[in-house]
């Protein structure tokens, strides 16, 4: 899972099949801060 | 004549082959900063121009074209593009990548993702579904996900009435996108019918939202499954460009359905090129720089290959 902090505060969350193998491909979610601990915890955002 | 010519010389991707001299078309890559791309005059695959493409180490971007580019989803388009390495990363030395393709749009220009098209799983409300509600109840639960993570649970909904989502088991909004509207893993079997709990992507549950259209008994739903931005169909989803100038292709893409390799999203109406920058190699502390040329739409009405220069 990779996540980065975007210019306008939120955060981007790519995941693929090494995170989860039923992916068809690289899969993009943009969520706020406090969404991505609710689902995220604690994880590293670059 | 069945092949539709385009812009400058061929194709439907205005400035596919960078002879307008410049980025036109080609400039943007999300997260952007300058000079990702660049007109490059030394070598081109045809004619005098190509476009360098840099990315930023780390930043997983996205490259989409600048414009978009109207299809009629009952013809039949390929999509290609050449590409070589100009200057290997540091310090793995891997060449210039990464995923091709397009990326669809409905026709009010929003991004359509996976979980927009139906995967076959489709059922009924078993009984109507009202805003406030907790709960949604519907006749069969075969095929729905109950795996922990949420983008597999969209509960998407064509209510008949709609202007645009009515079409059952067709594209639609109402479950993602205009209304984002999850169910809980644990899918309660009632006797009778099958009981979702509502939630948001969070797990919290919601109650249902007011949607302005009356979903009674026997409204068509399905279980969106996200699992894919964008359609990576060139070349079999990834590409890996060689020190020398190589073309890289889709299928025939027509039709619309869930399955990229084939077809478009439901609800296309507009695309765009896209491409993922040296996705699998952006821990280098030098990315790869990479050439791209000939970028490609092609339209026809029938199927076919194309012998392409």
């Amino acid at each position: 899972m990779r996540a980065f902090k975007l210019e306008n505060g939120n955060i981007k969350v790519i995941l693929d099949q090494t995170d989860d193998p039923n992916l068809i491909g690289p899969t993009f979610f943009e969520m706020t801060p406090e969404e991505f601990k609710a689902i995220y915890g604690d994880q590293e955002v670059t | 004549m069945g092949v539709v010519y385009g812009p400058k010389n061929y194709g439907l991707y205005v400035n596919g082959d960078l002879e307008y001299g410049n980025t036109y078309n080609f400039s943007a890559i999300s997260p952007s900063y300058a000079g990702n791309t660049s007109i490059y005059s030394t070598d081109a695959y045809r004619g005098n121009y190509s476009l360098k493409v840099i990315t930023l180490n780390g930043n997983a971007p996205t490259f989409l074209s600048d414009n978009f580019v109207e299809v009629d989803t009952t013809q039949y388009y390929v999509f290609s593009l050449m590409g070589r390495t100009l200057a290997r990363s540091s310090p793995n030395n891997y060449h210039g990548q990464g995923y091709t393709g397009i990326a669809c749009f409905d026709q009010f220009y929003n991004s359509i993702y996976i979980y927009h098209c139906y995967q076959g799983n489709g059922t009924t409300l078993s009984r109507a579904l009202n805003p406030g509600d907790s709960y949604a109840y519907i006749t069969s639960s075969t095929g729905w996900n109950t795996s922990s993570y949420y983008y597999y649970r969209h509960l998407m909904i064509n209510p008949a009435t709609h202007p645009y989502y009515s079409t059952p088991y067709g594209y639609t909004r109402i479950g993602g996108g205009d209304y984002d509207i999850f169910y809980n893993q644990t899918i309660t079997y009632t006797g009778t019918d099958y009981r979702l709990t509502l939630e948001n992507y969070a797990g919290t549950p919601i109650t249902m939202p007011n949607i302005g259209y009356s979903l009674p008994i026997g409204t068509p739903v399905f279980n969106g499954l996200d699992g894919s931005t964008f359609n990576y169909n060139i070349n079999g989803g990834y590409s890996t460009f060689t020190g020398s100038w190589a073309r890289y292709t889709s299928g025939v893409i027509t039709g619309t359905s869930s399955d990229y390799s084939t077809a478009f999203r439901q609800g296309t109406k507009y695309i765009k090129f896209m491409m993922l920058p040296n996705y699998n190699v952006y821990t280098e502390a030098t990315p790869p720089t990479f050439l791209l040329d000939d970028m490609l739409a092609l339209k026809s009405p029938t199927s076919r290959t194309y012998t392409l220069p």
